[in-house]
């Protein structure tokens, strides 16, 4: 009798460790893949804002400052080492960005440009797509954290070496939305 | 005589079976024909994303957010602002929404919609209603089989032995037979009832992804002013709309009494309500 209760004890903490073990490894492939998110969407900014400069610079000569700001703060992001200091190069676009198509409006020409219209919707999609993948890095980075402190779950992950993982957290410059404009 | 109580017992469970096969059998094709059937109900056509590029957007943001692959996005032209999102999982998802939401809601207000509609395909919400209405649906052809049951079996027994077993028979049948009855508003009443919980869920999910309730209530807000009757919808695909697509006020149309006792939704103030306590 004692055997099979035995034996039943041991199977039941055997699948709680299979299920656990899967699923931490589950929430680390899920905060890489968030990662990954991140930076396709910073990629198909960098790609789009050539195209915005372009367009305003024929429509807003007197604007040049705004426009090299831009293009400047698209380089430094592109070179930017480790996480900090891309995370304040890419506020640095968010904020350049935010004032050219502040300035645009006083151009009615442009603003009734198609091509400008259509990029002014990709950027402010893409400004929502890169924080929407944040969260979803930092609710991912959440859980896994919580399981590696929580009891019991605590011992497989420190036997397997999960580690925890850093929040992506804008910077103090930066505690508004990130998005350019509605 | 007693094998033919036993011929119409085994008939009654072969019944049985087959009663479970014919109502599993319409479940799964409710189920695996969802999503085609009520776009095509609701005449939506899928969105161009040159032509609907915000709508785009903004879903795919929101499907980053809520880590689930890119539903299949429609557009119906209707002036009624509204929206619904349908599938039986997030693999096979599609969102619809009018033409009249794109209009008259903002950026921010078209998110907060598009992020509740993307809730119930994240909370299988598709799923919750079908399986609510195919159980209802079985015990609807369980009662109408006890039901024959005792109506032929019944008196047949009482030749037999006792001449006072009619009397609990009969009352059992009379109960069956009320029941048969009563079991199709009943099921309007449980599909209605588990709706509205799974409009509220959709509405707080939604908001969990957006992080910013004033979004979706300002566009609840916007729904509730607005008087347009979606033309395209019905009954049978009400509860997967944003709102309720359905007349509701006494100038909206005269069924309006009818929808009131078995809505899909909860009263649009209460789901504002509730989102401003968060």
């Amino acid at each position: 009798m004692i055997t099979i209760v035995l034996i039943a004890l041991a199977v039941l903490v055997l699948l709680y460790a299979i299920v656990t073990y899967n699923s931490l490894v589950r929430l680390r492939n899920r905060i890489q893949n968030a990662w990954a998110q991140i930076d396709v969407q910073l990629r198909r900014r960098y790609d789009l804002i050539p195209n915005l400069v372009e367009t305003v610079k024929g429509y807003a000569k007197h604007e040049r400052e705004t426009l090299e700001a831009v293009t400047e703060a698209r380089a430094q992001a592109i070179n930017a080492q480790g996480p900090v200091e891309q995370a304040r190069a890419e506020n640095v676009i968010s904020g350049a960005l935010k004032s050219l198509f502040a300035v645009s409006e006083a151009y009615p020409d442009l603003k009734a440009n198609q091509n400008f219209l259509a990029l002014q919707e990709e950027l402010t999609g893409t400004e929502g797509r890169i924080s929407y993948a944040r969260q979803y890095y930092n609710d991912a980075v959440l859980r896994l954290n919580t399981k590696i402190q929580t009891f019991p779950s605590n011992i497989l992950a420190g036997m397997f070496g999960f580690k925890e993982h850093e929040y992506f957290e804008a910077d103090d410059t930066s505690r508004g939305p990130v998005s350019v404009q509605f | 005589m007693g094998w033919a109580v036993d011929v119409l017992l085994g008939l009654g469970l072969v019944g049985v079976v087959v009663a479970l096969v014919v109502a599993g059998g319409g479940a799964a094709v409710a189920y695996w024909k969802s999503d085609s059937v009520a776009l095509a109900m609701s005449h939506a056509r899928p969105a161009d994303p040159g032509q609907y590029a915000r709508l785009h957007n903004l879903v795919e943001g929101l499907c980053i957010a809520a880590g689930l692959p890119k539903p299949r996005v429609y557009v119906i032209d209707d002036a009624a602002p509204n929206a619904f999102a349908t599938g039986r999982n997030p693999r096979h998802a599609a969102v619809a929404v009018t033409t009249g939401l794109l209009d008259k809601l903002n950026r921010i207000e078209l998110e907060g919609v598009l992020a509740h509609e993307l809730s119930h395909v994240k909370n299988y919400d598709i799923l919750v209603s079908t399986l609510a209405v195919t159980l209802v649906g079985v015990v609807a052809l369980l009662t109408d089989f006890a039901l024959r049951f005792l109506w032929w079996g019944g008196p047949r027994h009482r030749d037999d032995s006792s001449p006072g077993g009619a009397g609990p028979a009969a009352v059992v049948a009379g109960v069956g037979f009320l029941l048969l009855l009563l079991t199709p508003l009943v099921a309007r009443v449980m599909q209605a009832a588990i709706s509205r919980r799974r409009e509220a869920l959709a509405d707080v999910s939604g908001v969990a992804l957006t992080r910013y309730p004033p979004g979706l209530i300002s566009a609840l807000e916007k729904l509730r002013d607005d008087t347009t009757v979606v033309h395209s919808s019905s009954r049978a695909t009400a509860h997967l709309w944003v709102e309720s697509p359905l007349a509701r006020t006494p100038e909206e149309g005269r069924l309006s009494r009818l929808n009131r006792l078995f809505d899909t939704h909860p009263p649009l103030e209460e789901r504002i309500q509730a989102l401003k306590e968060l």
